[in-house]
């Protein structure tokens, strides 16, 4: 696939603040990439720069091939669908969707033609003529999603695209948004701070902190192989084990307090190194199906929350640190309650072990 | 008159000169006109044959201020001071209509107006038997004709003056007629004032004295003569004769110190404050002679009814006294028509300045002489003064 | 108590406020327009006659009434000319300091009285004045030009110097409730400067436009220092003829002309909201 958008060495300092900082990345043409990373990481900024909203201290944009790096934003190839939505309040739906056709010098039948397909598109069928100011908050993000498609961007810049809809709404909105990205193969480039929606929206994610860029991966890639402790625990819910890597009887293990941990072998940190051993929740086992696991440590059981699919318990280890632990409802065992004392367990397969360090913790 | 230091603040009142804050004062005075019937007659009854108050009610230039002790220590009299706006028209509907005769006992107002108000019987005639200092009134000041009604003095002269044109002589030679502020040749460079109280008389004056139209009183025109008057006006005005038409003192000060006007018709001390700023400006002596003016004393109904009226004349012959002359010349080069003013400051012990006030009575009565017959006195309520106004609108619109 | 209800006592100190300080004054000016004037005692009697407008349509009162609102009408337009581009650059593109700078400098003129500020337009525009100086000393002209002063370019002049401030204070605020992200939409989607201002910028500070040529115009409409410093001879405006007519005292006369000024202001907003859609201006300034 060819590369739509190549982000070169970009860095962005607002007065004392780098906001972006020397971020190298390529978006493919036809991708659904989403920017990831919490408030202040440069996620937004980053996605300005690519509008052409803002420009660079320093570094290039390309896209489509083209340096875009100097061209303002009413000259590039791409569109955007702002945070706020940016909905042209003294203008009819009708006449927002139109608007880039209008600038375009499309004759006034042609380009309603266009925006009612649009809208027919986004399931805005018969607003045409409705004022925006009168729009639910889904219906309004519709809205500002025809007006940035109807001209034909090869890249859809979308900022928060799921910031301030409720949770149903935003699930509807993340499938709406596949759905549309898939049936018109646009590149779409979002940016959000909502792991979840971008994990289930997007090709690729880039997560973003601090202005640094921290991973660049498919979904599946962040959640299973994260790079850092930072997108271990950003993307998704994570046990972050911290101790020190000994050698022992030959092996690898990993020492948490009382604890020995197994590890991989060959081990991917040096004995006497400081390393974090990543778990994810629902990978944690309990009670008895906590037997015949790579590593099992004894717990005592401090916590317990019903969340319908799941049961979430919070765990402590024998030197006090905490360890969360996810159980399919039907699965929870009676034994495991509250104020008693099991076990919990897990397989080597099942973690990633990351070098240690708390400066590199974060999230 | 002579060089003041007080000019900028201190001018005559012309009627055209009222500030906007003296405008929202008459608006207000509406108000309290119609309340009138609030107003508690407190002294009402009280008769001082020796000690008394004395409510004075008069144009704000009339004040002497702190002087006012000197009437006090002579004649047991305490002067309270209001500024009655000056403006002809609120004064008369006050007195007339409104609680002036309630408030004030003595009034004072530019000349002019003594007929309806004695009409009206809102004032009363002076008993000039108890004024003997009247006898020393210079004689033509006595007889200004608007200050008798039916034979009896109703109003007594306090202060008298007489304006001509100010005009700058490097530009038009000397002027001795008001047929220059209205040459041709002068298109653009000459003014008069914004308002028909001074600006139909001196075009009055120029036209009779002049035998352009038949005119008997240029300060009392007649239906007829208002109409060739004001003609006239608006047809120089649309000639594009007249630069502007000035209002207030600073203006009339600044259009002849700019040299945007050459010659206009207005107040002398307007010659020596262009003086003051470098350019030779002078008063012309008109041989159709000046446009005078007084102030005249007026003794309420009121104070009549108060039991107030000894003590009236009396302030009144303190006024023709000398003293206060002294002092009114002194604080604002006005000048009381009487030689006693200048006798009092030669005795005044260094007080007062005995040559500065003889001289300055002279210039005054040199203008009162400086033409043969008579002098062509303003009227602030001429009869037909509504269609004065409507007349003037229709110069506005020319 | 009903929302409602509330809402009515909450507002009748509003409306108190409002009965006393408009409504009031206004129908006793009406009131008294329509009370005849007596010579015989300088006043006016209870009645209900309509002298007094029978002499504002007579006596030449109604041209200075139009004349007056024609000033007033150009006025505005010259100030909105003027004004827009100076809001647009003191929002868009001065940097905070140069918007504060600017601001002060509409603002210092303020801290002296209007007068002196008017009367100071003499000294530049006067035949002696700046202008002419420069022009005759550099040679560009031999004699001064006349129509500088005393005419209806200085009445202009003059009223706009006083009263532009009050058309770039509303368009200010009229250019900060834009929420930037509107015109970065309409560059996005392609727009040039020209037509983001034209279809987004201009359209959403109509409002302020309105309401800052609203202020200049009535302002401008009770002016009267403008014309009698910088007008030619005699010059008029309604303030200066309800002056003059104070001056004689008839009172209902002054009456009468006012009720007309507010009449046909009224008239000009009825038109305005018929034909320049201004209620809507007025409902998006509301919300």
């Amino acid at each position: 696939m060819p590369v739509e958008v190549r982000v070169e060495h970009v860095t962005k300092v607002f007065g004392a603040i780098t906001a972006v900082a020397g971020v190298t990345l390529e978006i493919q043409r036809g991708e659904f990439f989403t920017l990831l990373g919490p408030s202040g990481s440069g996620k937004t900024t980053l996605l300005r720069i690519i509008a052409g909203l803002e420009g660079p201290s320093s570094g290039r944009v390309f896209i489509g091939g083209i340096d875009a790096t100097d061209l303002p934003p009413n000259r590039r190839p791409t569109s955007t669908v702002f945070q706020d939505l940016a909905l042209f309040p003294h203008m009819s739906v009708g006449q927002n969707v139109e608007y880039g056709l209008r600038l375009r010098g499309v004759s006034p039948a042609a380009r309603q033609a266009r925006a009612q397909a649009m809208l027919r598109l986004t399931d805005l069928d018969g607003f045409y003529d409705r004022d925006p100011n009168t729009l639910s908050g889904g219906q309004r993000q519709r809205v500002a999603l025809a007006r940035a498609l109807v001209v034909e961007p090869t890249v859809l810049l979308l900022d928060e695209p799921l910031t301030g809809l409720d949770e149903k709404l935003r699930e509807q909105m993340q499938e709406e948004l596949r759905n549309l990205q898939h049936k018109l193969g646009t590149t779409f480039v979002a940016v959000t701070h909502h792991q979840d929606g971008a994990l289930s929206m997007s090709h690729r994610i880039a997560v973003l902190r601090d202005g640094h860029l921290e991973q660049v991966g498919g979904p599946v890639e962040l959640y299973e192989r994260p790079r850092t402790q930072f997108v271990a625990s950003f993307v998704g819910a994570a046990n972050l084990l911290r101790g020190t890597v000994e050698s022992r009887d030959g092996h690898a293990v990993l020492l948490l307090g009382g604890e020995a941990l197994r590890l991989p072998s060959p081990p991917p940190i040096a004995p006497g190194e400081p390393a974090v051993m990543v778990i994810r929740p629902e990978r944690v086992r309990l009670g008895a199906d906590s037997r015949a696991r790579d590593n099992r440590v004894p717990v005592e059981v401090v916590s317990l929350v019903y969340k319908g699919a799941v049961l979430e318990y919070g765990l402590r280890l024998s030197q006090g640190q905490p360890l969360r632990a996810q159980v399919m409802g039907q699965d929870a065992g009676r034994d495991v309650r509250v104020g008693t004392r099991t076990e919990a367990g897990w397989d080597l397969r099942d973690t990633i072990v990351l070098p240690g360090g708390r400066g590199d913790g974060g999230g | 008159m002579v060089d003041r230091e007080n000019e900028g603040t201190v001018t005559r009142d012309h009627a055209s000169n009222i500030s906007r804050r003296r405008l929202l004062s008459i608006l207000g005075m509406g108000g309290s006109a119609l309340g009138l019937a609030t107003v508690p007659l407190a002294r009402r009854g009280f008769a001082q044959p020796s000690k008394a108050t004395v409510r004075y009610w008069a144009s704000g230039t009339m004040t002497i201020e702190k002087f006012w002790a000197q009437l006090e220590r002579d004649e047991g009299i305490k002067v309270v001071f209001s500024d009655n706006g000056n403006d002809p028209g609120p004064v008369v509907s006050r007195m007339v209509f409104g609680n002036a005769n309630d408030l004030y006992d003595v009034g004072g107002l530019q000349g002019g107006a003594e007929k309806e108000l004695a009409l009206r019987n809102a004032i009363a005639p002076w008993d000039l038997s108890k004024i003997p200092n009247w006898n020393d009134v210079w004689s033509w000041a006595k007889e200004i004709p608007y200050t008798q009604v039916n034979g009896k003095q109703y109003g007594i002269p306090a202060v008298v003056n007489a304006d001509s044109m100010i005009y700058l002589p490097q530009k038009v030679g000397k002027v001795d007629s008001y047929h220059t502020v209205f040459d041709p040749k002068l298109k653009g460079k000459t003014a008069m004032e914004d308002a028909w109280i001074n600006s139909a008389i001196f075009t009055a004056i120029y036209l009779k004295e002049n035998n352009l139209l038949k005119i008997k009183d240029p300060g009392n025109l007649e239906k007829d003569e208002l109409q060739g008057v004001m003609e006239f006006l608006i047809k120089k005005k649309k000639d594009g004769q007249f630069r502007t038409f000035w209002n207030g003192w600073e203006q009339g000060v600044q259009l002849v110190t700019s040299q945007e006007v050459w010659v206009m018709t207005g107040w002398e001390p307007i010659v020596y404050a262009a003086r003051r700023a470098g350019v030779q400006a002078d008063y012309a002596v008109p041989k159709e002679g000046y446009e005078g003016w007084s102030n005249d004393l007026l003794l309420h109904r009121g104070a009549v009814d108060r039991k107030l009226s000894e003590a009236a004349h009396r302030m009144a012959n303190w006024i023709l006294g000398g003293y206060y002359g002294a002092a009114l010349s002194k604080l604002r080069g006005y000048v009381v028509p009487t030689d006693h003013s200048a006798m009092a400051a030669a005795k005044s012990g260094g007080e007062f300045d005995a040559k500065v006030q003889a001289d300055l009575n002279q210039h005054v009565k040199n203008k009162f002489f400086s033409k043969k017959g008579a002098t062509h006195w303003q009227n602030v309520r001429p009869t037909h003064f509504q269609l004065y106004e409507e007349w003037w609108q229709k110069l506005r619109n020319a | 108590m009903t929302g409602h209800r509330r809402s009515v006592l909450l507002a009748s100190p509003v409306v108190a406020v409002l009965l006393a300080l408009s409504v009031a004054p206004l129908a006793l000016v009406l009131l008294w327009s329509f009370w005849q004037w007596d010579p015989a005692i300088y006043w006016m009697r209870p009645a209900f006659v309509l002298d007094a407008y029978q002499s504002v349509v007579g006596t030449d009162r109604l041209i200075v009434i139009v004349r007056t609102a024609r000033i007033a009408l150009i006025t505005a337009a010259l100030a909105l000319l003027l004004g827009y581009p100076v809001a647009l650059f003191m929002d868009r593109f001065a940097t905070a300091r140069e918007r504060t700078i600017l601001m002060l400098l509409f603002l210092v003129p303020f801290f002296t009285s209007y007068i002196i500020r008017t009367f100071a337009w003499r000294l530049v525009l006067g035949r002696t004045g700046l202008i002419n100086s420069f022009l005759v000393r550099a040679g560009l002209r031999e004699e001064p030009l006349e129509w500088l002063l005393f005419s209806d370019f200085a009445v202009h002049v003059g009223l706009l110097a006083s009263y532009l401030p009050f058309m770039i204070f509303p368009l200010l605020l009229a250019f900060g409730r834009i929420d930037r992200s509107l015109i970065e939409a309409s560059e996005d989607l392609g727009g040039t400067f020209g037509q983001t201002l034209r279809h987004v910028i201009l359209p959403l500070t109509a409002p302020g436009m309105f309401a800052g040529s609203l202020f200049v115009f009535v302002m401008a409409l009770g002016s009267s220092v403008e014309v009698q410093f910088l007008g030619g001879a005699a010059a008029s405006m309604i303030a200066i003829m309800i002056q003059d007519v104070i001056r004689v005292l008839n009172f209902p006369l002054a009456f009468a002309i006012s009720t007309s000024v507010v009449l046909f202001l009224i008239l000009l907003l009825i038109v305005g909201s018929r034909f320049l859609g201004l209620a809507r201006l007025f409902a998006s300034v509301a919300r």
